[in-house]
Protein backbone atom coordinates (compact mmCIF):
# COMPACT_ATOMS: atom_id res chain seq x y z
CA UNK A 1 0.00 0.00 0.00
CA UNK A 2 1.75 3.26 -1.33
CA UNK A 3 1.28 6.33 0.99
CA UNK A 4 -0.38 7.73 -2.24
CA UNK A 5 -3.47 5.02 -1.98
CA UNK A 6 -3.01 6.11 1.91
CA UNK A 7 -3.34 9.71 1.51
CA UNK A 8 -5.98 9.28 -1.24
CA UNK A 9 -8.69 6.41 0.93
CA UNK A 10 -8.33 7.77 4.48
CA UNK A 11 -7.40 11.61 4.18
CA UNK A 12 -9.80 12.49 2.18
CA UNK A 13 -12.62 10.92 4.33
CA UNK A 14 -11.97 13.56 6.63
CA UNK A 15 -11.93 16.39 4.29
CA UNK A 16 -8.42 16.68 4.14
CA UNK A 17 -8.56 16.98 0.01
CA UNK A 18 -5.02 16.08 -0.11
CA UNK A 19 -4.77 15.07 -3.70
CA UNK A 20 -6.61 17.97 -5.05
CA UNK A 21 -5.94 17.90 -8.85
CA UNK A 22 -5.54 14.22 -9.63
CA UNK A 23 -7.57 12.38 -11.57
CA UNK A 24 -9.57 9.43 -10.06
CA UNK A 25 -9.63 7.33 -13.28
CA UNK A 26 -6.88 6.54 -15.11
CA UNK A 27 -6.93 4.32 -18.55
CA UNK A 28 -3.76 3.67 -20.61
CA UNK A 29 -3.73 1.89 -24.06
CA UNK A 30 -7.03 -0.22 -22.85
CA UNK A 31 -8.47 -2.44 -25.61
CA UNK A 32 -11.00 -4.77 -25.24
CA UNK A 33 -11.95 -7.41 -27.85
CA UNK A 34 -15.91 -9.77 -27.95
CA UNK A 35 -14.37 -12.21 -30.32
CA UNK A 36 -14.06 -10.28 -33.79
CA UNK A 37 -16.06 -7.16 -32.22
CA UNK A 38 -13.70 -4.50 -31.11
CA UNK A 39 -15.41 -2.91 -28.14
CA UNK A 40 -12.94 -0.30 -26.76
CA UNK A 41 -9.49 0.04 -28.58
CA UNK A 42 -6.56 1.68 -27.25
CA UNK A 43 -8.69 4.36 -25.12
CA UNK A 44 -6.55 6.63 -23.25
CA UNK A 45 -8.25 8.80 -20.49
CA UNK A 46 -7.66 10.45 -17.53
CA UNK A 47 -10.84 11.68 -15.06
CA UNK A 48 -11.24 14.13 -13.18
CA UNK A 49 -13.52 14.41 -9.77
CA UNK A 50 -16.71 15.95 -10.54
CA UNK A 51 -19.56 15.27 -12.32
CA UNK A 52 -18.31 13.57 -15.82
CA UNK A 53 -20.30 12.60 -18.34
CA UNK A 54 -19.41 9.79 -20.67
CA UNK A 55 -20.87 10.26 -24.07
CA UNK A 56 -21.70 8.44 -26.85
CA UNK A 57 -24.50 7.01 -29.05
CA UNK A 58 -25.29 3.23 -28.37
CA UNK A 59 -22.38 0.42 -28.95
CA UNK A 60 -19.72 3.17 -28.44
CA UNK A 61 -17.83 1.15 -25.85
CA UNK A 62 -19.70 2.91 -22.81
CA UNK A 63 -20.98 0.25 -20.93
CA UNK A 64 -17.99 -2.24 -21.63
CA UNK A 65 -15.65 0.96 -20.26
CA UNK A 66 -17.77 1.08 -17.38
CA UNK A 67 -17.42 -2.73 -16.87
CA UNK A 68 -13.70 -2.45 -17.52
CA UNK A 69 -13.16 0.43 -14.44
CA UNK A 70 -15.32 -1.63 -11.91
CA UNK A 71 -13.26 -4.90 -12.47
CA UNK A 72 -15.94 -6.88 -14.04
CA UNK A 73 -14.34 -7.02 -17.77
CA UNK A 74 -10.77 -7.70 -17.96
CA UNK A 75 -9.47 -5.41 -20.56
CA UNK A 76 -7.70 -7.77 -23.69
CA UNK A 77 -4.75 -4.90 -23.06
CA UNK A 78 -4.06 -1.76 -21.54
CA UNK A 79 -4.86 -1.22 -17.56
CA UNK A 80 -7.13 1.30 -15.61
CA UNK A 81 -6.08 2.80 -12.50
CA UNK A 82 -9.20 3.88 -9.83
CA UNK A 83 -8.13 6.29 -7.08
CA UNK A 84 -4.38 4.50 -7.69
CA UNK A 85 -5.56 0.94 -7.51
CA UNK A 86 -5.13 -1.14 -10.42
CA UNK A 87 -9.54 -1.76 -11.32
CA UNK A 88 -8.82 -5.63 -12.58
CA UNK A 89 -6.38 -7.03 -9.96
CA UNK A 90 -7.42 -4.84 -6.82
CA UNK A 91 -10.88 -5.09 -7.84
CA UNK A 92 -12.43 -5.54 -3.94
CA UNK A 93 -10.31 -2.21 -3.16
CA UNK A 94 -11.62 -0.33 -5.67
CA UNK A 95 -15.20 -1.13 -5.20
CA UNK A 96 -14.95 -0.66 -1.71
CA UNK A 97 -14.61 3.75 -2.63
CA UNK A 98 -17.24 3.45 -5.73
CA UNK A 99 -20.85 2.74 -6.18
CA UNK A 100 -21.92 1.41 -9.24
CA UNK A 101 -25.71 1.76 -11.57
CA UNK A 102 -25.76 -0.88 -13.91
CA UNK A 103 -28.28 -0.71 -17.00
CA UNK A 104 -31.23 -2.57 -16.11
CA UNK A 105 -29.76 -4.22 -13.24
CA UNK A 106 -31.99 -7.76 -11.81
CA UNK A 107 -32.46 -6.62 -8.23
CA UNK A 108 -33.74 -9.05 -6.18
CA UNK A 109 -37.62 -7.98 -7.06
CA UNK A 110 -38.84 -10.23 -3.52
CA UNK A 111 -37.45 -8.19 -1.47
CA UNK A 112 -38.55 -4.80 -0.08
CA UNK A 113 -36.49 -2.16 -0.92
CA UNK A 114 -35.52 -1.52 2.30
CA UNK A 115 -34.30 -4.94 3.14
CA UNK A 116 -32.33 -5.21 -0.08
CA UNK A 117 -30.56 -2.21 0.91
CA UNK A 118 -29.86 -3.71 4.17
CA UNK A 119 -28.45 -6.54 2.19
CA UNK A 120 -26.08 -4.15 0.57
CA UNK A 121 -24.34 -2.64 2.91
CA UNK A 122 -23.79 -5.85 4.87
CA UNK A 123 -22.16 -6.97 1.39
CA UNK A 124 -20.19 -3.42 1.28
CA UNK A 125 -19.03 -4.79 4.87
CA UNK A 126 -20.31 -1.53 6.62
CA UNK A 127 -20.83 -1.38 10.55
CA UNK A 128 -24.56 -0.48 10.80
CA UNK A 129 -26.63 -1.68 7.91
CA UNK A 130 -29.41 -1.06 8.66
CA UNK A 131 -28.81 2.53 9.72
CA UNK A 132 -26.52 3.48 6.13
CA UNK A 133 -29.92 1.41 4.50
CA UNK A 134 -32.13 4.11 6.03
CA UNK A 135 -30.03 7.20 4.83
CA UNK A 136 -29.61 5.92 1.76
CA UNK A 137 -33.50 5.52 0.67
CA UNK A 138 -34.07 8.66 2.40
CA UNK A 139 -31.71 10.61 0.46
CA UNK A 140 -33.54 9.44 -2.61
CA UNK A 141 -36.59 9.90 -1.72
CA UNK A 142 -37.77 6.62 -1.55
CA UNK A 143 -38.52 6.26 2.26
CA UNK A 144 -42.24 6.11 1.16
CA UNK A 145 -41.81 3.19 -0.20
CA UNK A 146 -39.58 1.29 2.01
CA UNK A 147 -41.44 -1.57 2.91
CA UNK A 148 -42.68 -2.53 -0.44
CA UNK A 149 -41.60 -4.85 -2.74
CA UNK A 150 -39.44 -4.27 -5.26
CA UNK A 151 -41.43 -6.08 -8.05
CA UNK A 152 -44.20 -3.76 -7.77
CA UNK A 153 -41.72 -0.56 -8.31
CA UNK A 154 -41.83 2.01 -11.47
CA UNK A 155 -39.56 2.76 -13.84
CA UNK A 156 -38.68 5.55 -12.02
CA UNK A 157 -38.38 4.14 -8.52
CA UNK A 158 -36.61 1.17 -9.79
CA UNK A 159 -33.74 3.91 -11.05
CA UNK A 160 -33.72 5.93 -7.36
CA UNK A 161 -33.81 2.45 -5.72
CA UNK A 162 -30.32 1.88 -8.01
CA UNK A 163 -29.30 5.31 -6.85
CA UNK A 164 -29.71 4.19 -3.30
CA UNK A 165 -27.64 1.30 -3.44
CA UNK A 166 -24.94 2.40 -5.32
CA UNK A 167 -24.34 5.56 -2.79
CA UNK A 168 -24.90 3.26 0.21
CA UNK A 169 -21.71 3.80 2.73
CA UNK A 170 -20.39 7.19 1.33
CA UNK A 171 -18.54 6.20 -1.73
CA UNK A 172 -15.98 8.27 -3.51
CA UNK A 173 -17.49 7.93 -6.89
CA UNK A 174 -20.96 6.78 -8.42
CA UNK A 175 -20.55 5.40 -11.77
CA UNK A 176 -23.92 5.50 -13.37
CA UNK A 177 -24.82 3.54 -16.76
CA UNK A 178 -27.46 5.16 -18.68
CA UNK A 179 -29.06 6.31 -15.67
CA UNK A 180 -31.92 8.41 -17.67
CA UNK A 181 -32.37 6.27 -20.77
CA UNK A 182 -35.79 4.47 -19.57
CA UNK A 183 -37.37 8.12 -17.32
CA UNK A 184 -39.72 10.38 -18.63
CA UNK A 185 -38.62 14.09 -18.82
CA UNK A 186 -39.70 14.68 -15.27
CA UNK A 187 -38.10 11.76 -13.73
CA UNK A 188 -34.85 13.02 -15.71
CA UNK A 189 -34.53 16.31 -14.32
CA UNK A 190 -35.75 14.96 -11.03
CA UNK A 191 -32.59 12.29 -10.99
CA UNK A 192 -30.37 14.59 -12.15
CA UNK A 193 -30.74 17.41 -10.03
CA UNK A 194 -30.35 14.57 -7.12
CA UNK A 195 -26.75 13.80 -8.76
CA UNK A 196 -26.30 17.51 -8.77
CA UNK A 197 -27.57 17.67 -4.94
CA UNK A 198 -25.16 14.78 -3.90
CA UNK A 199 -22.40 16.22 -5.86
CA UNK A 200 -22.50 19.53 -4.10
CA UNK A 201 -23.50 18.68 -0.79
CA UNK A 202 -21.04 15.76 -0.18
CA UNK A 203 -18.67 16.00 -2.54
CA UNK A 204 -19.74 12.46 -4.44
CA UNK A 205 -17.81 12.39 -8.01
CA UNK A 206 -20.15 10.76 -10.43
CA UNK A 207 -19.32 9.22 -13.69
CA UNK A 208 -22.56 8.80 -15.89
CA UNK A 209 -22.91 7.29 -19.21
CA UNK A 210 -25.66 8.51 -21.17
CA UNK A 211 -26.64 9.03 -24.81
CA UNK A 212 -29.30 11.64 -24.15
CA UNK A 213 -27.14 14.96 -24.15
CA UNK A 214 -29.57 18.06 -23.33
CA UNK A 215 -30.38 17.12 -19.21
CA UNK A 216 -26.59 16.24 -18.67
CA UNK A 217 -25.25 19.90 -19.99
CA UNK A 218 -26.71 21.45 -17.23
CA UNK A 219 -24.84 19.50 -14.17
CA UNK A 220 -21.79 17.78 -15.96
CA UNK A 221 -18.53 19.37 -15.18
CA UNK A 222 -16.10 17.47 -17.56
CA UNK A 223 -17.07 15.11 -20.77
CA UNK A 224 -16.18 12.50 -22.47
CA UNK A 225 -17.32 11.81 -26.14
CA UNK A 226 -17.02 8.42 -27.53
CA UNK A 227 -17.65 6.89 -30.22
CA UNK A 228 -17.08 3.04 -31.87
CA UNK A 229 -14.59 2.55 -29.50
CA UNK A 230 -12.47 5.61 -29.51
CA UNK A 231 -12.07 8.83 -26.72
CA UNK A 232 -12.76 10.88 -29.49
CA UNK A 233 -12.21 13.66 -27.25
CA UNK A 234 -12.46 14.80 -23.26
CA UNK A 235 -12.11 17.70 -21.29
CA UNK A 236 -14.19 20.07 -19.30
CA UNK A 237 -16.88 21.53 -20.87
CA UNK A 238 -16.39 25.05 -21.05
CA UNK A 239 -12.80 23.88 -22.95
CA UNK A 240 -14.78 21.89 -25.10
CA UNK A 241 -17.50 24.31 -26.34
CA UNK A 242 -14.63 26.70 -26.65
CA UNK A 243 -12.44 24.48 -28.54
CA UNK A 244 -15.55 22.98 -31.14
CA UNK A 245 -17.91 25.90 -31.21
CA UNK A 246 -16.95 29.12 -32.76
CA UNK A 247 -19.68 31.13 -31.89
CA UNK A 248 -20.86 31.77 -28.12
CA UNK A 249 -24.31 32.81 -28.74
CA UNK A 250 -27.12 32.18 -31.09
CA UNK A 251 -29.78 35.08 -32.05
CA UNK A 252 -32.90 34.69 -33.55
CA UNK A 253 -34.64 37.51 -34.72
CA UNK A 254 -36.62 38.96 -38.04
CA UNK A 255 -34.14 39.96 -40.00
CA UNK A 256 -30.73 37.87 -39.13
CA UNK A 257 -28.49 39.38 -42.15
CA UNK A 258 -29.58 42.81 -41.12
CA UNK A 259 -28.43 42.16 -37.28
CA UNK A 260 -25.40 40.38 -38.36
CA UNK A 261 -24.57 43.51 -40.31
CA UNK A 262 -24.98 45.79 -37.67
CA UNK A 263 -22.91 43.50 -35.13
CA UNK A 264 -19.52 43.15 -37.71
CA UNK A 265 -18.16 46.37 -37.14
CA UNK A 266 -18.17 46.42 -32.93
CA UNK A 267 -15.16 45.73 -31.48
CA UNK A 268 -16.16 43.29 -28.83
CA UNK A 269 -17.62 41.55 -31.21
CA UNK A 270 -14.90 38.78 -33.00
CA UNK A 271 -17.28 37.00 -35.71
CA UNK A 272 -20.57 36.93 -37.04
CA UNK A 273 -22.12 34.59 -39.27
CA UNK A 274 -25.45 33.54 -40.31
CA UNK A 275 -26.31 30.01 -40.43
CA UNK A 276 -30.26 28.02 -40.79
CA UNK A 277 -31.81 31.58 -39.79
CA UNK A 278 -30.04 32.06 -36.88
CA UNK A 279 -26.92 34.74 -35.81
CA UNK A 280 -24.11 33.09 -34.66
CA UNK A 281 -21.80 35.48 -32.78
CA UNK A 282 -18.33 35.12 -31.44
CA UNK A 283 -17.30 37.93 -28.86
CA UNK A 284 -14.36 39.15 -27.39
CA UNK A 285 -16.36 40.48 -24.41
CA UNK A 286 -19.49 38.88 -23.37
CA UNK A 287 -20.59 41.24 -20.81
CA UNK A 288 -20.19 44.08 -23.46
CA UNK A 289 -22.23 42.62 -25.79
CA UNK A 290 -24.79 41.26 -23.22
CA UNK A 291 -25.07 45.29 -22.25
CA UNK A 292 -25.54 46.68 -26.29
CA UNK A 293 -27.12 43.96 -27.90
CA UNK A 294 -30.55 44.92 -27.15
CA UNK A 295 -29.49 48.67 -27.97
CA UNK A 296 -28.56 47.52 -31.02
CA UNK A 297 -31.28 45.43 -31.74
CA UNK A 298 -34.01 48.17 -30.82
CA UNK A 299 -32.06 51.09 -32.61
CA UNK A 300 -32.52 48.58 -36.06
CA UNK A 301 -35.80 48.33 -34.63
CA UNK A 302 -35.53 44.12 -34.80
CA UNK A 303 -36.91 41.99 -32.05
CA UNK A 304 -34.51 39.43 -30.40
CA UNK A 305 -37.03 36.33 -30.26
CA UNK A 306 -34.39 34.09 -28.86
CA UNK A 307 -31.04 34.17 -27.38
CA UNK A 308 -28.99 31.36 -26.55
CA UNK A 309 -25.37 30.77 -25.09
CA UNK A 310 -23.71 27.94 -26.68
CA UNK A 311 -21.90 27.49 -23.66
CA UNK A 312 -22.89 24.21 -22.19
CA UNK A 313 -24.64 22.92 -25.34
CA UNK A 314 -23.12 19.37 -25.66
CA UNK A 315 -25.07 17.93 -28.62
CA UNK A 316 -23.88 20.59 -30.69
CA UNK A 317 -19.83 20.35 -29.22
CA UNK A 318 -20.50 15.94 -30.20
CA UNK A 319 -21.80 17.29 -33.34
CA UNK A 320 -18.72 18.95 -34.29
CA UNK A 321 -16.74 16.44 -33.19
CA UNK A 322 -17.66 14.06 -35.39
CA UNK A 323 -18.49 16.08 -38.32
CA UNK A 324 -21.53 17.41 -39.40
CA UNK A 325 -21.86 14.33 -42.12
CA UNK A 326 -22.20 11.22 -40.16
CA UNK A 327 -23.14 13.08 -36.87
CA UNK A 328 -27.03 12.54 -37.47
CA UNK A 329 -27.01 9.09 -37.94
CA UNK A 330 -24.92 8.10 -34.78
CA UNK A 331 -27.22 10.54 -32.84
CA UNK A 332 -29.69 8.57 -34.05
CA UNK A 333 -28.09 5.16 -33.68
CA UNK B 1 -14.87 -15.27 17.91
CA UNK B 2 -12.64 -12.27 17.28
CA UNK B 3 -14.53 -9.73 15.49
CA UNK B 4 -11.58 -8.02 13.77
CA UNK B 5 -10.43 -11.37 12.69
CA UNK B 6 -10.30 -12.46 9.02
CA UNK B 7 -12.15 -15.60 9.25
CA UNK B 8 -15.02 -13.88 11.15
CA UNK B 9 -15.68 -11.40 8.21
CA UNK B 10 -15.49 -14.48 6.14
CA UNK B 11 -18.40 -16.32 7.74
CA UNK B 12 -20.05 -12.95 8.04
CA UNK B 13 -19.44 -11.82 3.91
CA UNK B 14 -20.90 -16.12 3.53
CA UNK B 15 -23.73 -16.09 5.61
CA UNK B 16 -25.00 -12.52 4.09
CA UNK B 17 -24.72 -13.63 0.45
CA UNK B 18 -26.36 -17.40 1.87
CA UNK B 19 -28.80 -15.22 2.98
CA UNK B 20 -29.67 -13.47 0.41
CA UNK B 21 -29.75 -16.51 -2.11
CA UNK B 22 -32.07 -18.26 0.21
CA UNK B 23 -34.49 -15.10 -0.19
CA UNK B 24 -33.59 -14.69 -3.77
CA UNK B 25 -33.99 -18.29 -5.28
CA UNK B 26 -35.51 -20.32 -2.62
CA UNK B 27 -38.47 -18.13 -2.73
CA UNK B 28 -41.64 -19.95 -1.51
CA UNK B 29 -42.56 -22.76 -2.56
CA UNK B 30 -39.36 -23.83 -4.14
CA UNK B 31 -38.64 -25.14 -0.57
CA UNK B 32 -41.81 -26.76 0.46
CA UNK B 33 -42.45 -28.63 -2.81
CA UNK B 34 -38.55 -30.06 -2.48
CA UNK B 35 -39.43 -31.36 1.11
CA UNK B 36 -42.68 -32.89 0.30
CA UNK B 37 -42.05 -34.44 -2.92
CA UNK B 38 -38.54 -36.16 -1.63
CA UNK B 39 -40.66 -37.40 1.56
CA UNK B 40 -43.67 -38.62 -1.12
CA UNK B 41 -41.27 -40.52 -3.18
CA UNK B 42 -39.67 -41.91 -0.36
CA UNK B 43 -42.94 -43.47 1.24
CA UNK B 44 -44.28 -44.56 -2.14
CA UNK B 45 -41.25 -46.28 -3.02
CA UNK B 46 -42.59 -49.91 -4.02
CA UNK B 47 -40.00 -51.57 -3.19
CA UNK B 48 -40.51 -50.98 0.78
CA UNK B 49 -38.87 -54.30 1.39
CA UNK B 50 -35.63 -53.61 -0.28
CA UNK B 51 -32.60 -52.93 2.02
CA UNK B 52 -31.60 -49.57 2.69
CA UNK B 53 -28.58 -49.36 0.67
CA UNK B 54 -30.77 -50.45 -2.06
CA UNK B 55 -33.28 -47.51 -1.74
CA UNK B 56 -30.57 -44.93 -2.01
CA UNK B 57 -30.11 -45.72 -5.39
CA UNK B 58 -33.95 -45.33 -6.01
CA UNK B 59 -33.47 -42.40 -4.36
CA UNK B 60 -30.40 -40.74 -6.61
CA UNK B 61 -32.79 -40.56 -9.65
CA UNK B 62 -35.06 -38.76 -7.57
CA UNK B 63 -32.74 -36.19 -6.61
CA UNK B 64 -31.02 -35.78 -9.83
CA UNK B 65 -34.08 -34.26 -10.70
CA UNK B 66 -33.79 -31.43 -8.13
CA UNK B 67 -30.69 -31.06 -7.79
CA UNK B 68 -30.24 -30.22 -11.73
CA UNK B 69 -33.40 -28.08 -12.01
CA UNK B 70 -31.73 -26.46 -8.70
CA UNK B 71 -28.37 -26.04 -9.47
CA UNK B 72 -29.33 -24.48 -13.25
CA UNK B 73 -31.56 -21.85 -10.97
CA UNK B 74 -28.80 -21.10 -8.96
CA UNK B 75 -25.61 -21.04 -11.38
CA UNK B 76 -26.97 -20.49 -14.84
CA UNK B 77 -29.97 -18.66 -14.27
CA UNK B 78 -28.76 -15.83 -12.23
CA UNK B 79 -25.44 -15.84 -14.70
CA UNK B 80 -27.88 -15.34 -17.35
CA UNK B 81 -30.28 -12.68 -15.82
CA UNK B 82 -27.24 -11.09 -14.27
CA UNK B 83 -27.62 -11.50 -10.88
CA UNK B 84 -23.64 -12.20 -10.28
CA UNK B 85 -22.95 -9.31 -12.36
CA UNK B 86 -24.67 -6.92 -9.72
CA UNK B 87 -22.95 -9.13 -7.00
CA UNK B 88 -19.64 -8.83 -8.31
CA UNK B 89 -20.30 -4.65 -8.78
CA UNK B 90 -19.75 -4.78 -4.61
CA UNK B 91 -16.88 -5.27 -2.84
CA UNK B 92 -17.04 -9.29 -3.02
CA UNK B 93 -14.77 -11.93 -3.91
CA UNK B 94 -16.06 -14.53 -7.10
CA UNK B 95 -14.83 -17.36 -4.56
CA UNK B 96 -17.63 -16.10 -1.98
CA UNK B 97 -20.09 -16.30 -4.90
CA UNK B 98 -19.31 -19.37 -5.49
CA UNK B 99 -19.33 -21.04 -2.32
CA UNK B 100 -21.92 -19.23 -1.01
CA UNK B 101 -23.82 -20.37 -3.56
CA UNK B 102 -23.13 -24.19 -3.98
CA UNK B 103 -23.17 -24.48 -0.02
CA UNK B 104 -26.52 -23.33 0.50
CA UNK B 105 -28.22 -25.17 -2.17
CA UNK B 106 -25.86 -28.45 -1.10
CA UNK B 107 -27.07 -28.36 2.72
CA UNK B 108 -31.04 -27.44 1.66
CA UNK B 109 -30.98 -30.44 -0.94
CA UNK B 110 -28.96 -32.77 1.90
CA UNK B 111 -30.80 -31.81 4.58
CA UNK B 112 -34.20 -32.52 2.63
CA UNK B 113 -33.14 -35.80 1.36
CA UNK B 114 -31.79 -37.04 4.56
CA UNK B 115 -34.86 -36.16 6.31
CA UNK B 116 -36.93 -37.38 4.16
CA UNK B 117 -35.15 -40.47 4.43
CA UNK B 118 -35.58 -40.80 7.65
CA UNK B 119 -39.39 -39.94 7.37
CA UNK B 120 -39.79 -43.06 5.05
CA UNK B 121 -37.45 -45.12 7.67
CA UNK B 122 -40.00 -44.25 10.32
CA UNK B 123 -43.03 -44.50 8.84
CA UNK B 124 -42.59 -47.06 5.85
CA UNK B 125 -41.66 -49.82 8.16
CA UNK B 126 -39.88 -52.77 5.71
CA UNK B 127 -36.34 -53.93 6.61
CA UNK B 128 -35.59 -53.46 10.04
CA UNK B 129 -32.65 -55.72 10.34
CA UNK B 130 -29.89 -52.66 10.71
CA UNK B 131 -29.41 -51.08 13.45
CA UNK B 132 -30.92 -47.61 13.32
CA UNK B 133 -27.74 -46.05 14.42
CA UNK B 134 -25.58 -47.48 12.42
CA UNK B 135 -28.09 -47.26 9.23
CA UNK B 136 -28.16 -43.51 9.57
CA UNK B 137 -24.10 -43.29 9.72
CA UNK B 138 -24.14 -45.19 6.67
CA UNK B 139 -27.34 -44.21 4.45
CA UNK B 140 -25.69 -39.82 5.68
CA UNK B 141 -22.34 -40.89 4.68
CA UNK B 142 -23.23 -42.27 1.52
CA UNK B 143 -26.03 -39.67 0.56
CA UNK B 144 -23.59 -37.23 1.07
CA UNK B 145 -21.21 -38.59 -1.05
CA UNK B 146 -23.93 -38.91 -3.70
CA UNK B 147 -25.38 -35.65 -3.46
CA UNK B 148 -22.20 -34.10 -3.53
CA UNK B 149 -20.98 -35.89 -7.04
CA UNK B 150 -24.45 -34.86 -8.27
CA UNK B 151 -24.33 -31.36 -7.42
CA UNK B 152 -20.37 -31.04 -8.82
CA UNK B 153 -21.61 -32.07 -12.06
CA UNK B 154 -24.74 -29.90 -12.38
CA UNK B 155 -22.65 -27.36 -11.02
CA UNK B 156 -20.27 -27.71 -13.47
CA UNK B 157 -22.86 -28.20 -16.58
CA UNK B 158 -24.72 -24.84 -15.21
CA UNK B 159 -21.86 -23.13 -15.51
CA UNK B 160 -20.71 -24.16 -18.99
CA UNK B 161 -23.57 -23.75 -20.33
CA UNK B 162 -25.16 -20.47 -18.04
CA UNK B 163 -28.23 -21.42 -19.45
CA UNK B 164 -31.25 -21.79 -17.54
CA UNK B 165 -33.29 -24.53 -19.02
CA UNK B 166 -30.34 -25.87 -20.81
CA UNK B 167 -28.42 -26.85 -17.96
CA UNK B 168 -31.31 -28.06 -16.19
CA UNK B 169 -31.80 -30.46 -18.85
CA UNK B 170 -28.50 -31.02 -19.76
CA UNK B 171 -27.35 -32.26 -16.04
CA UNK B 172 -30.82 -34.66 -16.16
CA UNK B 173 -29.69 -36.77 -18.64
CA UNK B 174 -25.62 -36.60 -17.77
CA UNK B 175 -26.17 -37.16 -14.07
CA UNK B 176 -29.10 -40.13 -15.70
CA UNK B 177 -26.38 -41.74 -18.35
CA UNK B 178 -23.48 -41.43 -16.19
CA UNK B 179 -24.18 -41.14 -12.49
CA UNK B 180 -25.33 -45.14 -11.97
CA UNK B 181 -21.83 -46.35 -13.72
CA UNK B 182 -20.17 -44.19 -11.42
CA UNK B 183 -21.81 -44.70 -8.60
CA UNK B 184 -22.83 -48.45 -8.31
CA UNK B 185 -21.59 -50.17 -11.48
CA UNK B 186 -18.28 -49.17 -11.78
CA UNK B 187 -15.70 -51.93 -11.18
CA UNK B 188 -14.40 -51.53 -7.53
CA UNK B 189 -17.66 -50.43 -6.92
CA UNK B 190 -16.86 -47.63 -4.42
CA UNK B 191 -20.16 -46.68 -2.90
CA UNK B 192 -21.22 -49.96 -1.98
CA UNK B 193 -18.14 -51.19 -0.17
CA UNK B 194 -18.31 -47.72 1.55
CA UNK B 195 -21.93 -48.27 2.83
CA UNK B 196 -20.98 -51.76 3.35
CA UNK B 197 -18.54 -50.77 5.80
CA UNK B 198 -20.29 -47.89 7.69
CA UNK B 199 -23.14 -50.37 7.95
CA UNK B 200 -20.23 -52.88 9.39
CA UNK B 201 -20.37 -55.33 6.97
CA UNK B 202 -17.31 -56.95 6.90
CA UNK B 203 -14.38 -54.96 4.34
CA UNK B 204 -11.31 -53.95 5.54
CA UNK B 205 -10.74 -50.11 6.29
CA UNK B 206 -7.93 -49.59 3.78
CA UNK B 207 -11.11 -50.71 1.03
CA UNK B 208 -13.17 -48.46 2.76
CA UNK B 209 -10.87 -45.56 2.89
CA UNK B 210 -9.66 -46.05 -0.52
CA UNK B 211 -13.39 -46.22 -1.79
CA UNK B 212 -14.06 -42.59 0.61
CA UNK B 213 -10.79 -41.15 -1.21
CA UNK B 214 -11.82 -41.71 -4.90
CA UNK B 215 -15.66 -40.61 -4.09
CA UNK B 216 -14.24 -37.51 -2.89
CA UNK B 217 -11.72 -37.50 -5.29
CA UNK B 218 -14.21 -37.48 -8.18
CA UNK B 219 -16.42 -34.83 -7.15
CA UNK B 220 -13.57 -32.42 -5.57
CA UNK B 221 -11.84 -32.70 -9.19
CA UNK B 222 -15.84 -31.64 -10.97
CA UNK B 223 -16.20 -28.67 -8.68
CA UNK B 224 -12.18 -26.79 -9.18
CA UNK B 225 -13.07 -27.22 -12.71
CA UNK B 226 -16.32 -25.95 -12.06
CA UNK B 227 -14.63 -23.29 -10.05
CA UNK B 228 -11.91 -22.57 -12.58
CA UNK B 229 -14.26 -22.13 -15.74
CA UNK B 230 -16.75 -19.72 -13.13
CA UNK B 231 -13.85 -17.40 -12.98
CA UNK B 232 -13.67 -17.55 -16.63
CA UNK B 233 -16.80 -17.05 -17.20
CA UNK B 234 -17.21 -14.09 -14.73
CA UNK B 235 -14.87 -12.13 -17.17
CA UNK B 236 -17.29 -11.29 -19.13
CA UNK B 237 -15.42 -12.21 -22.80
N1 LIG C 1 -20.46 -9.49 -23.94
C1 LIG C 1 -20.33 -9.05 -25.21
N2 LIG C 1 -20.12 -9.92 -26.22
C2 LIG C 1 -19.97 -9.51 -27.48
N3 LIG C 1 -20.01 -8.22 -27.88
C3 LIG C 1 -20.21 -7.29 -26.94
C4 LIG C 1 -20.39 -7.65 -25.56
N4 LIG C 1 -20.57 -6.52 -24.86
C5 LIG C 1 -20.52 -5.50 -25.74
N5 LIG C 1 -20.30 -5.96 -26.99
C6 LIG C 1 -20.14 -5.14 -28.20
O1 LIG C 1 -19.23 -4.11 -27.92
C7 LIG C 1 -19.65 -2.89 -28.47
C8 LIG C 1 -19.78 -1.83 -27.41
O2 LIG C 1 -20.87 -2.15 -26.58
P1 LIG C 1 -21.28 -1.33 -25.29
O3 LIG C 1 -20.07 -1.13 -24.45
O4 LIG C 1 -22.41 -2.02 -24.66
O5 LIG C 1 -21.74 0.07 -25.89
P2 LIG C 1 -22.65 1.21 -25.24
O6 LIG C 1 -22.80 0.93 -23.80
O7 LIG C 1 -21.89 2.46 -25.51
O8 LIG C 1 -23.94 1.19 -25.96
C9 LIG C 1 -20.95 -3.18 -29.22
O9 LIG C 1 -20.66 -3.34 -30.57
C10 LIG C 1 -21.44 -4.45 -28.59
O10 LIG C 1 -22.16 -5.20 -29.52
MG1 LIG D 1 -24.57 0.68 -22.68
Amino acid sequence: MSIVWFMQNYLHTYGWDVMGEDFIIEAEGVTKRFGKVIALNNVNLKVPSGVVGLIGPNGAGKTTLINIIIGLVKPTRGRVSVFGCDSWKERSKVLRVIGVLHEGAPYPTVLTAIKFLEYVARIKGLAEPKVEADMAIKKVGLGWARNRKIATFSTGMMQRLGLAQAIIGRPRLVILDEPTSNLDPIGRVNLLNLIHQMNREEGISFLISTHILPELERIADYAIFMHEGHVLESGSLDELVKKHLNYDFSIWTQHPERLAEALHSKDYVKQVNVKDGAVLVNVEDRLRFAMNLPVIAAEHNLPLIEIRQSRRNLEEVFMALLGDEDAGNAYEA
Amino acid sequence: MKKSSWLYSVMKMLETLMKLEFEDTWRWPLLEITVIVTILTNLSNPQAALSYGARLFYLYFYMLMFTSIIFAKTFAASIEKGNIKLLLSYPVERRYIFTAKFLLSFLILYTAFFSSYLASMMLGGGHTSMEWEVTLNAVGVTLFLLLLYQCSVATLISIATSRGMLAAIISILALWRWGAPVWFLSPDNSSVVLFRYLSGADVSIVDAGLALITLLLIPLTVLSIAYLLFCRVMEFD
